[in-house]
């Protein structure tokens, strides 16, 4: 089969897995007038999805408890009504699937949300079952992307993905890690199977990921998520202990959040950013990314050594 | 900056600090008033265990394990939320229960022995650290008073004054067995645990 088959017969698919998911094309709740103006990237399908979006490690872990739950649920609403779409977990997470679940559920109606989940079991038989849980765990009826997580029994999950894929069971496949020394993997990963999506750590203090997996995803068509943009947490509390520079402040950046984030996503290879948090004003800082002028490349190496002189 | 790259222990903690107190607090919760049952019971577990009758220490030893049955039931069921590891946890906790079952049913159960040797005095202190202290050192520390971390409910304090009592009762060794030293394996493993525990979240 050619390449043009494939991705003809590839584009048929989505088209009819889209639809039936009650898709339209277009971007996700952005043809609301206060959304117009936010920050998208094109996905493989055609669709544009918003560049920021948000991971659930620890930040969406709480068990059972209201309390919690009803904090998570405001930390959710808040991003889906900033522009929000993708959000990013795993059965890694312990309760966080089901607590984005609780909070889909809360905020009610059918949230523009762009849910991305992932397998992670050695068992390389169990795939559809995991899918199956997490969708249960949602509450939707299909995953638009599932991937494997930290590559684990990752030709067997993989394989099977990709077959659900193409009868149309979910949206997107890929691949995530964390680790530099998983990139080699990844990189041959994204040469040799057809995979939509490629998660991998990418932060202002963290750039490995810049070098081989950035520009290999561009000219694959894959998008990239990075993850850890904040390094868990360690890179925006060092920052937050020094003032906010002015001329970053001239530059239309708003806040380090803002700062940290925009540096990630104007990144030409980089789709979507996933910082994670409990809290709603943190979650509003880091929304204010998805809207505004992004650094050019000579304000990109500013950002860079600013923050080494700390 | 490049320092930050390197991964740390604290990066697989899988909760947060504010997370993991909230479940003390909704264990004693989930109890209230059961904690007043609870005390009465610790209290005849160690008349019994001082008392001189081999029934008696049967009877005190079984409380222990009770006590072990139920932190491996309810505190790790609930825990098992947040840790995926929390079910390996809970099967320490019952294996321990399992034990101190033995202990009373075919050992000489839970026999309280005078303080003499420095290893009871010891033992006296721990035992007073697990049941009345250790509450009392978290309030100290700022912890709300809902969230008191009490023996029988907590993990902590139960395997603390289990290694408590273990060194202050009379248990004789079984042949080639060093039967305390055994039944004093499991809790300083939760322990040790637990402490790692802390120390990544206080660090993270
Ligand atoms: N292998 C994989 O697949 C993999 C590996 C790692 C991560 N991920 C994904 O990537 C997501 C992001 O990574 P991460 O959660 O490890 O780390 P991160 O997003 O880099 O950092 C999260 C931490 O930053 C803090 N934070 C967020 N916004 C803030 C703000 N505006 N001001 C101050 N602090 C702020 C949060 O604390 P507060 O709660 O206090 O805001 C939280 O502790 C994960 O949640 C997960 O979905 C995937």
């Amino acid at each position: 089969m050619s390449d043009t088959d494939l991705s003809r017969r590839r584009m048929l698919q989505l088209a009819a897995a889209g639809l039936g998911a009650g898709w339209l094309p277009g971007t996700f709740g952005q043809d609301q007038p206060e959304h117009r103006d936010i920050i998208t990237r094109r996905l493989p399908d055609d669709h544009d999805l918003p560049a920021i979006g948000m991971g659930t490690w620890i930040t969406f872990n709480v068990g059972s408890d209201p309390e919690a739950r009803a904090g998570r649920t405001e930390v959710l609403r808040t991003f889906l009504e900033a522009g929000g779409a993708l959000v990013d977990s795993s059965p890694m997470y312990g309760s966080a699937e089901a607590v984005v679940g609780h909070a889909l559920a809360e905020i009610g109606g059918k949230p523009p949300v762009f849910s991305a989940s992932k397998v992670w079991t050695p068992d390389g038989d169990a795939t559809a079952e995991q899918v199956a849980q997490s969708e249960r765990r949602w509450g939707l009826e299909q995953m638009d992307l599932m991937q494997v997580h930290n590559l684990v029994a990752w030709k067997a999950h993989l394989e099977y993905l990709l077959e659900m894929r193409e009868q149309g069971r979910m949206r997107f496949v890929g691949i995530t890690t964390s680790h530099g020394r998983r990139h080699a993997d990844i990189e041959r990963i994204m040469r040799e199977w057809p995979i939509d999506f490629v998660q991998a750590s990418y932060s202002l203090a963290n750039r490995e990921a810049k070098d081989r997996l950035l520009p290999l995803a561009k000219e694959r068509g894959i998008a990239f998520i990075a993850n850890r943009p904040f390094q868990g947490g360690r890179l925006i509390d060092r920052v937050k202990r020094h003032p906010f520079p002015e001329w970053a402040s001239e530059a239309g950046l708003a806040n380090w959040a803002d700062y940290l984030l925009k540096f990630l996503i104007a990144h030409p290879g980089v789709t979507c950013a996933i910082p994670a948090t409990s809290r709603v004003e943190h979650m509003r800082e880091n929304m204010t990314a998805l809207r505004g002028p992004l650094p050019d490349e000579s304000l990109r190496r500013r950002m860079i050594e600013h923050l080494q002189a700390f | 900056m490049e320092t930050w790259l390197s991964y740390r222990l604290t990066d697989l903690l899988m909760f947060s600090p504010a997370i993991y107190v909230r479940l003390f607090e909704r264990v004693n919760d989930a109890l209230w008033p059961g904690h007043v049952l609870l005390a009465a019971l610790s209290v005849a577990m160690l008349v019994l265990a001082g008392s001189r009758t081999h029934v008696a220490h049967r009877l005190a030893a079984a409380l222990l394990a009770i006590a072990w049955g139920w932190v491996a039931w309810r505190f790790f069921g609930l825990y098992a939320q947040i840790n995926l590891a929390a079910p390996w946890f809970a099967v320490l906790f019952a294996g321990q229960a399992v034990m101190l079952l033995a202990l009373a049913a075919f050992g000489p159960g839970l026999a309280l022995a005078r303080p003499q040797r420095p290893r009871h005095w010891l033992g006296l202190g721990l035992a007073l650290w697990g049941l009345a202290l250790h509450p009392i050192a978290w309030l100290a520390g700022g912890r709300p008073l809902a969230g008191t971390e009490l023996f029988a409910v907590a993990p902590d304090p139960t395997a603390i004054a289990t290694i408590g009592l273990l060194l202050m009762a009379r248990v004789p060794r079984r042949g080639c067995l060093p039967l305390r030293g055994i039944l004093l394996a499991l809790p300083v493993a939760w322990l040790s645990i637990s402490a790692l525990t802390w120390w990544a979240l206080l660090t993270a």
